[in-house]
């Protein structure tokens, strides 16, 4: 159990930045009046967030990620969480395995 | 006890919390409200909304509903009113989070027998762990780990990769009206994707009560942190973790998360512009920058294809 100082100071900066995004929103929110077309894309920001972050893992990995991830949207739109996961897990090891 | 009239403003969207009441008059802008018993519960006047009642002399200052102190809140169930406890609310985040949890701890094993590979130490992980909580950032943060550490560079980068936080937030905060000042600062300390996007599902149908996120929000870092320490002490001894396909799970978790949310066609609009661009972007200029492009192209999209009164264009 040992840290050296730039390793602290890493973790600390690394923190606090996170910090920073997670609290900015509730300064900024006050100060957004949306309606119409801004109302709308206000909207889309949680879907559009979260497919950029799986994007490159999902689309720009290999053929088999790309059908696992299509198998595991098609189960997400009727299936509870856990047996998405499941069945994408098992998607993606399957079609490794035939990629490979 | 006193009888007390309020009046709703359906124009404000912040919700408020009021005493036993029922609506005299649905037809004009303004309902009064009379006050009826001392419990407590929420109106819904819209199908997304949940408008606000306040006091006839906080009408020309809505922030002073801040005033109205020593109430709680009982969430609307759709058109009846059913009170929940603050017991069925945390029960509710639990039960909310509990499959998030049960995959957010093996992840953590995995960061944590990566990041002592890449040779971190265990203290050096399980502060990370403890102290950011955020998963690709931690992630990307343990590639650039190198001797001497590379301070700016991980800092930048996960600023970037969290950067979606400050979207998220200003998305959620107007939900929090449930919330004190020191209650959504403390909130938001623990926002991650997960407590996020399951908060806003729960926005969709109920107001959020800090009952509800605490114990949500918090079973995000804990399976995480105890999966750290678990990873850190197994060591390189896990393996690849590609031939089990654990690496996939975190993608798939995202998957059901974002089907949840396309739930419209602008909402499938911007996540078909948001992934292309995303990829098209973590080829061209790489991580942290695919999550920015992706975000503007979706929200583009959604702005391009809403009409002026934001609701999809019968015709091209």
């Amino acid at each position: 159990m040992s840290i050296d100082s730039s390793a602290l100071i890493a973790i600390l900066a690394m923190a606090a930045v996170t910090y920073l995004t997670r609290i900015a929103g509730i300064a900024l929110a006050g100060r957004l009046a949306l309606s119409g077309r801004a109302k709308a894309a206000f909207d889309a920001i949680p879907p559009a967030v979260l497919v950029a972050v799986i994007a490159p893992s999902a689309l720009a990995t290999g053929w088999p990620e790309t059908a696992a991830a299509g198998i595991a949207a098609l189960s997400a739109t009727r299936l509870p969480l856990l047996v998405t996961v499941a069945i994408g897990v098992l998607a993606v090891v399957g079609l490794r395995a035939l990629a490979a | 006890m006193q009888k007390k009239q309020y009046i709703l403003d359906r124009d404000n969207e912040a919700f408020y919390y009021l005493h036993r009441t029922h609506m005299t008059d649905r037809s004009g802008k303004y309902l009064k409200i009379e006050e009826k018993t001392d419990a407590l519960l929420f109106f819904s006047l819209q199908s997304r909304c949940i408008c606000d009642a306040y006091p006839r002399s906080a009408i020309r200052a809505p922030q002073s509903h801040r005033a109205m102190t020593g109430v709680k809140e009982i969430p609307l169930e759709e058109e009846g009113v059913v009170p929940a406890t603050a017991q069925a609310e945390w029960l509710d985040g639990l039960i909310a989070i509990a499959p998030v949890a049960a995959i957010v701890m093996p992840v953590g094993v995995l960061f944590g027998a990566v990041s002592t590979a890449k040779g971190l130490t265990v203290l050096e992980a399980s502060l990370m762990s403890m102290l950011v909580f955020a998963g690709g950032a931690q992630i990307a943060a343990v590639d650039l780990w190198v001797a001497p550490v590379p301070i700016a560079a991980i800092v930048l980068s996960t600023f970037l990769i969290n950067a979606r936080h400050i979207l998220m937030g200003v998305s959620l905060a107007p939900k929090t009206q449930a919330f004190t000042s020191r209650q959504r600062i403390a909130a938001f300390f623990f926002l991650t994707d997960e407590a996020w996007a399951l908060s806003e599902r729960r926005a969709l149908h109920r107001p959020l009560t800090p009952a509800f996120w605490f114990p949500l929000a918090l079973m995000v870092p804990a399976p995480w942190i105890a999966g750290t320490l678990i990873g850190t002490q197994l060591g390189n001894c896990l393996g690849d973790p590609g031939a089990i396909g654990a690496d996939f799970a975190f993608t798939a978790l995202l998957i059901w998360l974002i089907a949840s949310f396309t739930t419209s066609r602008l909402a499938l609009a911007a996540v078909v512009a948001s992934s292309m661009t995303a990829a098209l972007a973590h080829c061209a200029v790489g991580a942290p920058w695919h999550v920015v492009a992706g975000a503007i192209a979706g929200i583009a999209a959604a702005y391009a294809s809403a009409g002026c009164e934001g609701t999809p264009r019968t015709c091209p």
